[in-house]
């Protein structure tokens, strides 16, 4: 396969598109041996890992394609056609089908998130929303596995839409990585914030004209001192579980020493000119609140062009090797985004679906015209994140060469809770490991077997993936290339 | 916790692991005799909310203006929980954002409230006496409680440190900004003093649960002064809750309270499908606004809880006036309108810049353009936004333009104007008072040489309507709306997009009112209502249909007899004669206590002893951060007495409840051991 090699200047200038001037290099030539195939001191590229989430699902009649094997692109339909039109990445792509579970509907849209990202069920108090699950997701495996490889963080967790379930408080932003203990982490959904963290100096804008200097940070270390120094005081008045609670939080200042240190940390890169003000969509980042304190339904996200900023900087994280594991939540389970964007889309993305106000199925409007529009549009989101990655040459390949990145939804089709033929997608090629350009049939069999696929195929030595009914031991090596 | 899931075929949900009965019985019906003696709820750390977070920084650092709340992450809360109990809140642990977002919200406020000018002094060393005076202020205010001999030291190094190699003005801010990030600031601690299953609250400890109680923020001066003497006993404390409540501060946290309990926080962002209901989020504003006056009218005394259940009272506006069919022309003026401001769009220059973002310019030419300006309102009123604007037309769809205020998109509307006829396009907003941004953005662009979609604005101009549509008088509503069930913020709360939804409100009634307990419906079970035919015309018949099943059935009788007395108020709360023609049955019945018709519902509702008994629990709940368990039954039981003797006075259960040991005290679990201090 010739792969159209892009030259540098093409490159930085494809990514200078909303960023700025001047960004980030990814591995120089003189980095790379003379055959482009890894570092030019022999070490491997590194492999990357992805996971890709949207949710509410896709309308399967207009989304997988007609018939399986090689080159699916050419019998795609409507719904993936944005992939399928785009040659630098379809052939990278697969498309997976006849996916499903044991149980095959009745499930919550939370518990059906659970058990595609984490292989796992919901154990939440109660079994409310967003609670704990019993494992952790797959990208969480990866990130503990390869924990200080990279430059800055163990894992990039990004969210474009920050909307919630319409009329309820459901924390979208706790949902889609699930550590050892089963806790959702957060994730990073604002522009700006998530530059700060990959190459910023922690320091916000509103704190006066401190100046990053020794001293600052030297008063700074001593506030996270004090606070634990009052942590210390107070934890010998306190029951063992209020103690776990309070050295759990303690142990999360790392993250603010991280913050405060980051300006001194090295990188093989160059600091990006995306400074506050480039764009509507980076300063985008305020979350309307209610009177209340609870986040409103959002009526103008620049959806659009939060997700290019996102791609790009996701696409800058893995090229500079500030991380090698990301996670990207276009939207998430249940929410009711508004895609103001789409001409006769004017309900939330949940609402379009069905409406949950009551348990009623039937009696309640769907658009499924809606629901496709806003699937092929996602899909449009995610095959922009990935040129991201294609447009990023790295030895004689580039970043999507190097990844493997899983995407999925918490149902195919959401109308109906339906937990059969999932909806999935992988792409990259993940080092020469995984196949690309097929649309491959799971013969009914577990959806975690792809989970399963990946992780043994990045390297993982691990026996299944996942707890209870969902948990797979049978990877899908039809994935291998 | 997982309950047993018997479908309505009677299969077996696969997950689940042992048989509860489908209603929990609420320990009310236990006999008193059966219940074991009374042992206080678990203390320890409570997080404050970020509402509560707010209150503390604008406290810490004497600011009333500081806007923290707006950088935190949002408080979790699991659907159909109150947000507000900390317990749950804490179901997901504090994570690194909170924690990063906390230490940036600190350094962000200290910059911002502590300059020179503020300081009562300026210190030139970390000795000066002034130092000490201001962290001693700071760190009661930060921690509810005076700092001891070491903390002082402690922060004073802080000072001495960063001002040294800084400025002490730096370090006054750095030794703040540890303060607000301190466990003690961000964790109500309640710890109490005594033995490990029954310790009471010090009066510092009880001071600040009061006040954030009551206010969402800590104690003020003068209740912390009287917990620094010790002279909380039952008179003062009782002469601080009607002083508490007299402070807007309690009026906003009552509701609040009442929004979430009753569940109509979300009243403007309804979902209603507009071909069948002309619902907008103005109405939801109205319909909020009503149930903000009876919840003023409860903290006030004018209304006890009980006559919520059947007052014709209201605070109505125009809007909802006319909705609930009551005139009110005589009480309140036809509107006028003022001018606030004009905005006219510069015609010279680009116009269509590479970024969209010059705001001055009055040809939009790509999708996101915006334009606008400025406008100060001078009071919360209806605001009227005329915008002239015509298209250039490309493509298959007409230019389509949205209003955009402070950032948000309010409404879009495609425009038919053109260069030759431009057209007036009319806005009604409400404002608060101060200064907004209105602008117009062009939402969809279309250019495929030599076609080019474009939107031309010539001006916008903003009226305030005095006299204005949201003026509230207070008044009746007509006989069949008497009790807030028969309102509109209940009623289209629960209820479809397109449709009533009887079982909904029923289920609200069984557990929110009456403190009964439904389990969700089986997950294999189908929930779908038959269609309506001739055979099967209302609701009620529907229900019927679908509820055949004696497993079904079992549940539904709990919640659709409670929900089909109000199937007079359609959707979002209009009243209603018929169903699909078919005239309305609105008989139901609790616990075999029959009834006709919302207002008998209300009656029946005002005279049954749960009613008073839940309000006990939900506000318990609220005030400690914990659900209530058996063991705290006997005294939510007295106190529940004492509300009931009241007549459902709502500043006396709230005397009740914080008099109560159930306020006071605290244990500490069994297996945890207290650690004595070193």
């Amino acid at each position: 396969m010739s792969r159209r090699k892009l030259s540098r200047r093409t490159a930085l200038r494809s990514l200078a598109v909303g960023v700025g001037a001047s960004v980030a290099l990814p591995a120089l030539d003189i980095m790379v041996n003379s055959n482009g195939t890894s570092y030019a001191d022999g070490e491997a590229f590194p492999l990357r890992h992805g996971i890709f989430f949207w949710g509410n699902g896709v309308r399967p009649d207009r989304w997988l394609p007609e018939r399986t094997g090689a080159r699916w692109w050419e019998q795609s339909r409507e719904g993936l056609m944005p992939i399928a039109s785009r040659p630098a990445i379809r052939d990278r792509v697969n498309v997976l089908s006849d996916f499903s579970y044991q149980i095959r509907s009745g499930t919550a849209h939370h518990v059906a998130r659970a058990q595609i990202i984490a292989g796992a069920y919901e154990a939440g108090a109660g079994g409310a929303c967003c609670g704990r699950v019993s494992g952790p997701s797959a990208d969480w495996l990866t990130r503990s596995a390869w924990a200080g490889e990279s430059a800055r963080l163990d894992a990039l967790d990004i969210g474009i839409s920050r909307q919630n379930k319409g009329g309820t408080n459901f924390s979208i932003n706790r949902g889609l990585v699930y550590d050892d203990n089963g806790d959702s982490r957060p994730l990073e959904m604002s522009p700006r914030a998530a530059f700060e963290r990959l190459f910023g100096d922690g320091l916000p804008d509103g704190a006066g004209d401190l100046g990053n200097t020794e001293a600052v940070r030297a008063a700074r270390r001593s506030v996270v001192d004090q606070v634990r120094g009052d942590a210390a005081r107070l934890r010998t008045k306190l029951g063992v579980s209020d103690q776990r609670r309070l050295d759990e939080h303690m142990s999360l200042l790392r993250a603010v020493e991280r913050n405060i240190d980051s300006f001194e940390s090295a990188s093989a890169c160059t600091i990006p000119d995306m400074m506050p003000g480039t764009s509507e969509a980076y300063q985008q980042d305020n979350i309307p609140i209610t009177r209340d304190g609870r986040p409103q339904q959002i009526t103008g996200e620049l959806l659009t062009e939060k997700n290019e900023i996102m791609s790009q900087l996701v696409a800058l994280a893995l090229a500079c090797d500030l991380t090698r594991v990301f996670t990207y939540q276009h939207h998430g389970m249940q929410t009711d985004t508004m895609f103001h964007m789409l001409p006769g889309v004017s309900l939330g993305h949940h609402q379009s679906t069905h409406d949950d106000r009551t348990p009623n199925f039937a009696d309640q409007f769907q658009d499924f015209e809606a629901v496709h529009q806003i699937a092929t549009y996602t899909m449009n989101q995610f095959a922009v994140l990935l040129e991201s990655l294609a447009g990023i040459p790295e030895g004689d390949g580039d970043l999507l060469d190097r990844s493997i990145i899983f995407a999925t939804s918490e149902y195919a089709d959401a109308s109906r809770h339906d937990l059969g033929n999932m909806a999935m997608l992988t792409a990259g090629l993940g080092c020469g490991r995984f196949k690309g350009g097929h649309h491959l049939r799971g013969g009914g069999r577990n959806p975690v077997d792809v989970q399963l696929a990946i992780l043994q195929g990045v390297g993982l030595e691990i026996d299944g993936f996942g707890r209870g009914a969902a948990r797979s031991t049978a990877a899908f090596d039809d994935l291998y290339a | 916790m997982s309950l047993s899931m018997v479908a309505c075929d009677g299969r077996i949900d696969p997950l689940a692991e042992m048989p509860e009965p489908p209603i929990i019985r609420p320990p009310s019906e236990t006999p008193l005799e059966d219940l074991p003696p009374f042992s206080p709820a678990e203390g320890g750390l409570r997080p404050l909310t970020r509402r509560q977070l707010e209150g503390a920084f604008r406290s810490a650092l004497e600011s009333s203006e500081l806007e923290v709340a707006q950088n935190l992450e949002p408080d979790p809360a699991p659907e159909h929980r109150f947000r507000f109990i900390g317990e749950l809140v804490t179901a997901s642990p504090i994570n690194e954002f909170d924690v990063l977002k906390l230490d940036q919200a600190a350094l962000t406020s200290v910059a911002e409230a502590i300059t020179e000018e503020q300081l009562r002094c300026t210190p030139s060393s970390a000795d000066d006496a002034c130092v000490d005076d201001f962290l001693a202020r700071v760190l009661e205010s930060a921690f509810r409680r005076p700092p001891s001999v070491d903390e002082l030291s402690d922060y004073r190094e802080i000072v001495r440190d960063a001002g040294e190699a800084l400025d002490f003005v730096a370090g006054l801010r750095f030794a703040t900004a540890a303060a607000l990030q301190s466990p003690w600031f961000v964790y109500l601690t309640e710890i109490g003093e005594g033995p490990a299953d029954a310790r009471r609250l010090n009066s510092h400890e009880f001071a600040a649960r009061l006040s954030f109680f009551l206010w969402d923020a800590p104690p003020d001066e003068e209740l912390r002064d009287l917990a620094n003497r010790d002279a909380l006993d039952a008179d003062s404390i009782r002469a601080q809750v009607r002083r508490m409540l007299a402070d807007p501060r309690a009026g906003e946290s009552a509701r609040q309270f009442f929004a979430e309990w009753f569940g109509y926080d979300a009243i403007e962002t309804l979902a209603k499908d507009s071909s069948v209901y002309d619902f907008d989020r103005a109405l939801g504003t109205s319909m909020r606004r009503e149930m903000e006056g009876l919840v003023g009218d409860l903290l006030a005394g004018e209304l006890t809880y009980l006559d919520l259940f059947t007052t014709r009272r209201t605070h109505l506006d125009r809007r909802l006036a006319d909705f609930y069919g009551v005139d009110v022309s005589a009480l309140i003026p036809e509107g006028s309108t003022e001018q606030v401001g004009r905005f006219e769009a510069e015609e010279e220059g680009p116009g269509c810049n590479a970024d969209g973002l010059d705001p001055a310019f009055h040809n939009l030419c790509s999708e996101g353009n915006t334009v606008g300006s400025s406008f100060n309102v001078p009071a919360a009123t209806s605001i009227r936004i005329t915008v002239r604007a015509y298209g250039v037309r490309a493509g298959d769809d007409l230019p389509r333009v949205a209003l955009v205020i402070d950032d948000a998109e309010e409404s879009q509307t495609d425009i038919n104007g053109t260069e030759a006829s431009p057209e007036e396009l009319e806005f009604n907003v409400e404002l608060s008072a101060g200064t907004h941004d209105i602008a117009v953005r062009f939402m969809n662009d279309f250019y495929e040489p030599p076609a080019n979609r474009d939107l031309i604005i010539d001006w916008i101009n903003v009226e305030a309507i005095d006299g204005n549509p949201d003026t509230t008088v207070l008044t009746e509503v007509p006989p069949e709306r008497s009790g807030f069930l028969a309102r509109g913020a209940f009623l289209a709360t629960y209820a479809k997009a397109i449709d009533t939804s009887p079982t909904a409100r029923g289920l609200f009634v069984r557990e929110r009112i009456l403190c009964g307990r439904v389990l969700d419906p089986p997950p294999t079970a189908s929930t779908e209502l038959p269609p309506r035919s001739d055979s099967v015309r209302t609701n009620r018949e529907r229900v019927a249909a679908h509820t055949t099943d004696p497993t079904c059935n079992f549940c539904h009788r709990a919640m659709d007899p409670l929900g089909l007395p109000l199937e007079n108020f359609d959707g979002i709360g209009a009243y209603r004669d018929t169903d699909n023609g078919a005239t309305i049955d609105a008989s139901g019945d609790l616990d075999g206590v029959a009834f006709d018709g919302a207002t008998e519902m209300g009656e029946v509702l005002r005279a049954d002893p749960r009613v008073a008994l839940c309000a006990v629990r939900h506000l318990y709940r609220h005030a400690v951060g914990r659900e209530e368990t058996v063991d705290q039954e006997r005294l939510i039981r007295a106190v529940g007495e004492e509300f009931a003797a009241s007549e459902g006075d709502w500043t006396a259960l709230i005397e009740a409840l914080v008099l109560s040991d159930l306020f006071q005290m605290v244990r500490v679990p069994e297996d945890e051991p207290v650690e004595e201090e070193q």
